[in-house]
């Protein structure tokens, strides 16, 4: 009986999970969009130092989470994500950058969180 | 390695049964969790979580099902379905044949496999939830046990592994109520130097011995 009770407590603990972690990608994934809107924000206006100094901040948040992303996360999307910020930072380096490569990098983060989200049809 | 393990780890988990006689779900998981354990190992893009997910909760569903077959009679009945007679009395029933699907060459070849050419001398043959069929024969055609001839057959007892292949098993050596002492004189008289020398020794609650020396290189 013990061994059924762990069972049943694993297969209600797992959609529990499932949406703690969502959140934790909603987190990141918001503070790095708002980071990279700042970054936005700060090149048109001319600030192209502080915008890539602000992007690089979002770059090493993106990276510490490298371990969990390759677990949890398709890596094809984890590498879209990465090849978008590096394409930025090359960009962003040369002293311009187009805002749409700040809107694909956008684009990529939002898919992150869309693929994690269930839906009637990955329910089923 | 870690879709590996966890694989192995629900395999254990489920129990040995598993290993030898499938039911429907049980062969329904077993076949799922193969192809999700797979997934990860051919896709280098699958995260592992995606591999290891589906076999955690696989497993708790086949765990939890197991438990509620195990309790519920009903409910083995739905899951796992019910045997079927396939011969009563030396008489093939058509009806459970044509239900369970079971050819006529599928029945003799599942009584030849038993040694068994003559349906006639049949009294019953049950068609069990894991496929298995099993056979029993009129009392005439069954083989005659001491009793039936009135003899006393000897007391046998279980045998226990002492040494194997080298090594001493120390609990079982306890569980056949010996010591090392003992091991070492029965040792000592068959000229053997020590437990490494021996390959197999097994010693049963009467005492009875079973003893093969190692084979020497050449």
């Amino acid at each position: 009986m013990t061994k059924e009770l762990v069972a049943a407590a694993i297969l209600i603990l797992i959609p529990i999970a499932a949406f703690i972690n969502i959140g934790y990608i909603e987190r990141t994934t918001d503070y790095l969009m708002e980071q990279i809107d700042s970054a936005s924000e700060q090149m048109l206006s001319g600030d192209t130092d502080s915008a890539s100094e602000t992007l690089e901040n979002a770059y090493a948040e993106w990276q510490s989470h490298d371990r969990y992303a390759h677990i949890m996360l398709r890596h094809d999307e984890v590498v879209a994500v990465s090849e978008a910020f590096s394409d930025l930072r090359s960009e962003l380096q040369g002293g311009d950058a187009s805002p749409v490569l700040f809107e694909a990098l956008r684009e990529r983060l939002r898919g992150l969180l869309e693929m994690e989200l269930p839906s009637f049809e990955s329910v089923l | 390695m870690i879709v590996f393990l966890t694989l192995l780890l629900a395999m254990r988990l489920m129990g040995k049964r598993q290993l030898g006689e499938l039911e429907i779900s049980e062969l329904v998981v077993a076949v799922l969790i193969s192809n999700f354990a797979a997934h990860p190992l051919q896709d280098i893009s699958v995260p592992l979580m995606n591999g290891i997910m589906p076999i955690i909760i696989l497993l708790c569903c086949e765990i939890i099902i197991a438990g509620i077959v195990l309790k519920s009679t009903r409910a083995r009945a739905i899951i796992c379905g019910k045997p079927s007679i396939l011969v009563s009395n030396g008489k093939i029933d058509q009806q459970q044949m044509l239900k369970n699907r079971f050819t006529l060459d599928e029945l003799a070849e599942e009584l030849r496999n038993q040694g068994i050419l003559d349906i006639s001398t049949i009294q019953y043959a049950v068609l069990e939830t894991d496929g298995k069929l099993n056979v029993v024969q009129y009392p005439a055609e069954r083989p005659v046990s001491p009793s039936q001839l009135g003899l006393e057959a000897p007391n046998t007892t279980y045998p226990i592994i002492v040494i194997n292949n080298g090594h001493l098993l120390d609990r079982n050596l306890r569980l056949t109520g010996r010591d090392e002492n003992w091991l070492k004189a029965e040792l000592k008289r068959r000229k053997v130097r020590g437990v490494s020398d021996v390959y197999y020794m097994t010693v049963d609650t009467q005492g009875n011995i079973y003893f093969a020396e190692k084979e020497r290189k050449k």
